[in-house]
């Protein structure tokens, strides 16, 4: 495997290398806008202000201080330390295939299906940060896996402090985390429900950790960058009242409905909110047992019914599907047809998304239809992912 | 209130081009191009000096500057700018900071400080007059949706232009920065100029009101059934799990 992480390194750094002529000669930047953004951050570190003087950045503090190398050393440090979370990304979805108790080479296949994606290989080479967020996540859920309560628990708080979306998985851990191996069989289940949601041991542990770990960061930055820390990294996401065309279903609703000065009506707020709310509890009543799983449908969910979604959040998703690819029992036609699928979807938004914003015509009504096209796409890979998923009963190999 | 000043700025520049003509001065002129459709676009601005004028403007430290204010419905982008600063773009000074992604109704208008020092630009043989050309690129603005429009308009009106080193003349004179780096203030002179073109617009696509109720409708309706329907077979899943354990 050492071979296999070597060889995808020297690929994206040869993408990255290659990124260098493309800026230089090329009007299409290859380097991502927000690579900029944390470079200037970065900035105002070293010249001692804050990193929010920057506009449009919305990432913890930790990032632009890691990135002050950029500053110091070369501007591609940043860009190498992403392709080296991206490769251990990769490491990290062996490592689970494995304890998971699949064969070797099924996990090895799978951790290519990471390594080997041009996606994410331009994405890390680019100077995007998501390979970071990835990393964490799979690294929080191998430890939970693995029974390390404890330190799953730092990584959760850690990945929950840099991106907002893991909390979709607090249930299905809570949950989870039943203290009680012989839990499986359903008549005890009924007989014990209490025990379904009463706080215990490693429920107290886990989330008085996280929570721990998230509330130190934010205490610490909140003293530091004051309240514009809590508003950018935080609560933009939430309040985020972005009313450009992007792939949610909810897009033109949203557009229309929001008003200059009170911004959306609230009941049509938690209409929008509720499918994705109910969705969730939902995966997490019945997936809570199988936690890869349960996590992959929560990104996944919380992704395509998001009221805002760009094309970044898809890797969200995507560095989670290795882990449940091996018990997905579909043929290759059903897989193709389903990538063929999701890609058409993109491809169907992007037409009227091109002629919108680059020719000025009146194309709102295609892309919101184009939205929703998208949105009942990912629903049937959902639907088929579901329904032709059987987990694997492996002894855990530890 | 944009519509007004358009009129009234196309009325001077009408006024202007025939007193030029009758008069024949030989005036700087100004011409104004917008580049590429929907809302990314380049903005040029050219600027063409008569062998007379160019020469009074000869002096190393002798600067232009062009005051260009940009209408709610645009905006230009500072950190974008910025990065084309180093393939020798305008040196542009921002009077505020600039919001990105706010909506127009959110949006106030922005001036932008343009520097132009003469002496980087040559004489052209054949004619014996300069040319300057200032470009950047502006990005439109969503705007609120509109009950009978397809598209809003945006009118940009013509920059006004200033000198540091012609003849002082204090009635007209206003203050602004000297240079780029925003320390200073100085005293700018105005210069008139001549204009071809009309202010420039730009129409934006925005949302039609009349989609609403059936935008509504449609996208709960869908969003509602998906969901039922994911809901429906994950109970199925778990308990077809079930019935295979007991």
């Amino acid at each position: 495997m050492n071979q296999i992480y070597g060889l995808s390194f020297v690929a994206r750094v040869i993408l990255m290398l290659y990124g260098v002529w493309q800026d230089a000669h090329m009007s299409v930047k290859f380097t991502d806008v927000d690579y900029h953004v944390f470079t200037d951050a970065a900035k105002f570190v070293v010249e001692g202000e804050s990193v929010y003087k920057r506009a449009t950045y919305r990432y913890t503090p930790l990032l632009a201080w890691v990135l002050t190398l950029n500053i110091w050393v070369t501007p591609f440090i940043g860009k190498l330390i992403f392709i080296a979370f991206d490769v251990l990304t990769g490491h990290t979805i062996y490592t689970l295939l494995r304890k998971m108790g699949h064969e070797h080479h099924i996990a090895r296949n799978c951790s290519l299906f990471w390594l080997l994606n041009p996606l994410s290989a331009t994405v890390s080479s680019r100077g995007n940060a998501e390979s970071v967020m990835a990393y964490l996540v799979l690294v929080s859920l191998l430890l939970l896996v693995q029974g390390k309560t404890l330190w799953s628990a730092v990584f959760y708080g850690l990945a929950i402090h840099f991106k907002i979306y893991p909390i979709t998985f607090s249930l299905p851990i809570y949950l989870y985390l039943n203290g009680d191996a012989a839990d499986n069989k359903s008549q005890q289940r009924k007989f014990c429900f209490w025990k379904l949601l009463l706080p215990n041991r490693d429920r107290i542990l886990f989330f008085s950790i996280s929570g721990g770990i998230l509330g130190i960061l934010t205490t610490i930055f909140y003293y530091m960058y004051g309240w514009t820390f809590l508003f950018e990294t935080y609560l933009y996401h939430v309040v985020r009242g972005d009313i450009k065309h992007n792939f949610s279903p909810y897009f033109y609703l949203l557009y229309l409905t929001s008003d200059p000065t009170l911004g959306v009506p609230l009941c049509l707020r938690l209409l929008v909110f509720l499918p994705q709310v109910i969705l969730l509890v939902a995966v997490a009543l019945t997936f809570h047992r199988d936690q890869p799983m349960a996590w992959f449908l929560c990104t996944f969910i919380f992704v395509m019914a998001n009221k805002v979604c760009t094309s970044q959040y898809f890797l969200w998703y995507l560095s989670l599907l290795p882990i449940v690819l091996p018990s997905l029992h579909m043929n290759a036609t059903q897989y193709l047809s389903l990538a063929s699928l999701w890609f058409f979807g993109q491809a169907v938004w992007l037409c009227p998304a091109y002629y919108l914003e680059f020719e000025g015509y009146n194309t709102f009504m295609l892309i919101w239809l184009a939205g929703l096209l998208f949105f009942c796409i990912n629903g049937m890979i959902l639907y088929n992912v579901i329904k032709n998923y059987k987990k694997n009963n492996f002894k855990h190999i530890d | 209130m944009n519509y007004l000043q358009a009129f009234i700025l196309m009325l001077s520049v009408l006024w202007l081009s025939a007193v030029a003509e009758s008069s024949n001065i030989k005036n700087i002129e100004l011409k104004r191009t917008l580049l590429g459709h929907g809302f990314h676009r380049d903005l040029i601005t050219r600027l063409t000096l008569p062998p007379g004028i160019r020469a009074s403007l000869s002096k190393p430290q002798c600067t232009l500057l062009l005051i260009e204010t940009l209408p709610s419905g645009v905006y230009a982008d500072p950190y974008q700018l910025n990065s084309l600063k180093l393939f020798g773009g305008s040196q542009i000074l921002f009077d505020s900071p600039v919001n990105v992604e706010n909506a127009e109704f959110l949006s106030r208008s922005h001036e932008l400080y343009i520097f132009v020092n003469v002496s980087d630009h040559f004489t052209k043989d054949s004619t014996n007059h300069t040319e300057i050309d200032v470009r950047f690129p502006i990005h439109a603005r969503y705007h609120k949706p509109s009950p009978d429009k397809t598209h809003a308009t945006v009118t940009i009106l013509h920059p006004s232009l200033y000198s540091n080193c012609s003849e002082s003349d204090v009635t007209s004179s206003i203050t602004a920065p000297c240079d780029l780096s925003n320390t200073s203030i100085c005293d700018w002179v105005p210069l008139t100029y001549l204009s071809t073109s009309t202010p420039l617009t730009l129409y934006v696509p925005v949302g039609q009101e009349s989609h609403k109720p059936i935008v509504i409708l449609v996208t709960l309706l869908v969003s509602i059934t998906v969901s039922a329907l994911l809901v429906k077979v994950m109970w199925i899943s778990q308990t077809a799990k079930h019935d295979k354990h007991s």
